[in-house]
């Protein structure tokens, strides 16, 4: 779904933005969004925003007139994402992720016993919802929310972001699976206070 | 693109994958543009020098091409010439003004050997016993930091 640049279009295609500031204007929502959505941290997603459209600066003859301009940041911005993770995961391995792994690595992926409800909102106003879902997302571990969001938001398959990540493609579907259902627990959870508040 | 959801008969992927694909942009921090900005006109401000090499004069990377040319020269003649003893007058003349590197090597080699000296006189259960205190204390702040993390500060599952 985000991977349509939110340029500005017209009938006869896509305009190009004619400078730095009107360039940056029209991605950087895009670019904060998948910093954001992989790191869980608004303030770690600033800096890394910040130094995406540095590397954007370097190259900005190039993608000044490029079509894929979008798809080039989102792709900087998921790999800086990816790169920050890995050296915070790195630091604190030892005393967080070592066990988590070495349990998930080559396992086959759990049944989740999950009953789904056909929609997790029920009267709750669309900014509210928007809001519950960043949350929700959020508070995910970061070994569960980093596959679940390369997955539904940037598209990538289960063997592209095993291999992004380092890890097997068994322990990729494992974590996406559980990170599905833990999301919904929270979303469903969270949706049901808001409700009962916005009801009372 | 994936084919999404991937098994449609799953309610849970398909509710998932239905509420995050509808989900918007997140707003950028008004802030990130000025930050932006202000890393950009710091960086132009910053003296040649202090930029990486791509981003020096044509002619100051002409010069430093050359000059790094020069030195490598002079470096493989150098050791050209030292290698056919075609110049042990230089050398004796450079060892001659670096004799101060014996002495200090006299020096070293007195502190050295009394502190041997010093090592050997200790006996070996006192040394033991050091190791084991520093193992123990080490492994007491690791467990107390990895207790302290999974308390404050672990992502909650």
């Amino acid at each position: 779904m985000n991977d349509d640049p939110p340029v500005q279009t017209s009938p006869s295609g896509v305009i190009s933005p004619t400078d730095f500031a009107t360039f940056m204007r029209n991605y950087q929502d895009m670019v904060f969004s998948t910093a954001a959505r992989l790191t869980g941290n608004e303030t770690q997603a600033e800096d890394i925003s910040q130094e995406v459209f540095l590397k954007a600066h370097q190259h900005f003859a190039m993608l000044v007139a490029s079509p894929t301009a979008g798809g080039w940041l989102k792709t900087v911005a998921t790999n800086l994402s990816l790169n920050h993770l890995s050296r915070y995961r790195n630091r604190w391995r030892f005393f967080s992720e070592l066990r988590r792994d070495d349990a998930g690595a080559e396992s086959e992926a759990p049944e989740v016993d999950f009953a789904a409800p056909d929609t997790f909102f029920g009267g709750v106003d669309a900014d509210e919802r928007r809001s519950l879902v960043e949350r929700a997302l959020d508070e995910l571990p970061a070994h569960q929310r980093v596959p679940l969001v390369l997955y539904h938001f940037e598209d990538l398959p289960y063997d592209e972001i095993a291999k992004k990540l380092g890890v097997s493609l068994a322990k990729v579907k494992t974590d996406i699976l559980r990170a599905r259902a833990a999301l919904a627990k929270i979303i469903q959870r969270a949706g049901s206070t808001a409700h009962e508040a916005f009801n009372n | 693109m994936n084919p999404s959801p991937e098994n449609p008969r799953d309610p849970l992927e398909v509710l998932i994958d239905r509420t995050l694909r509808t989900q918007p942009l997140r707003r950028a921090p008004r802030s990130l543009e000025g930050r932006v900005f202000a890393e950009l006109a710091r960086r132009a401000a910053l003296p040649w020098w202090r930029k990486s090499y791509a981003y020096w004069p044509a002619p100051m990377r002409a010069a430093f091409f050359v000059l790094s040319a020069v030195a490598a020269a002079a470096l493989v003649a150098g050791l050209y010439f030292l290698s056919h003893g075609a110049s042990r007058e230089l050398a004796s003349e450079v060892a001659g003004r670096f004799g101060w590197l014996s002495f200090a090597q006299e020096i070293f080699s007195a502190v050295a050997s009394r502190a041997l000296a010093v090592w050997h006189a200790i006996p070996p259960l006192w040394l033991y016993g050091g190791a084991a205190v520093l193992a123990t204390a080490y492994a007491t702040l690791l467990g107390v930091g990895a207790a302290a993390y999974r308390a404050f500060f672990a992502p909650r599952t």
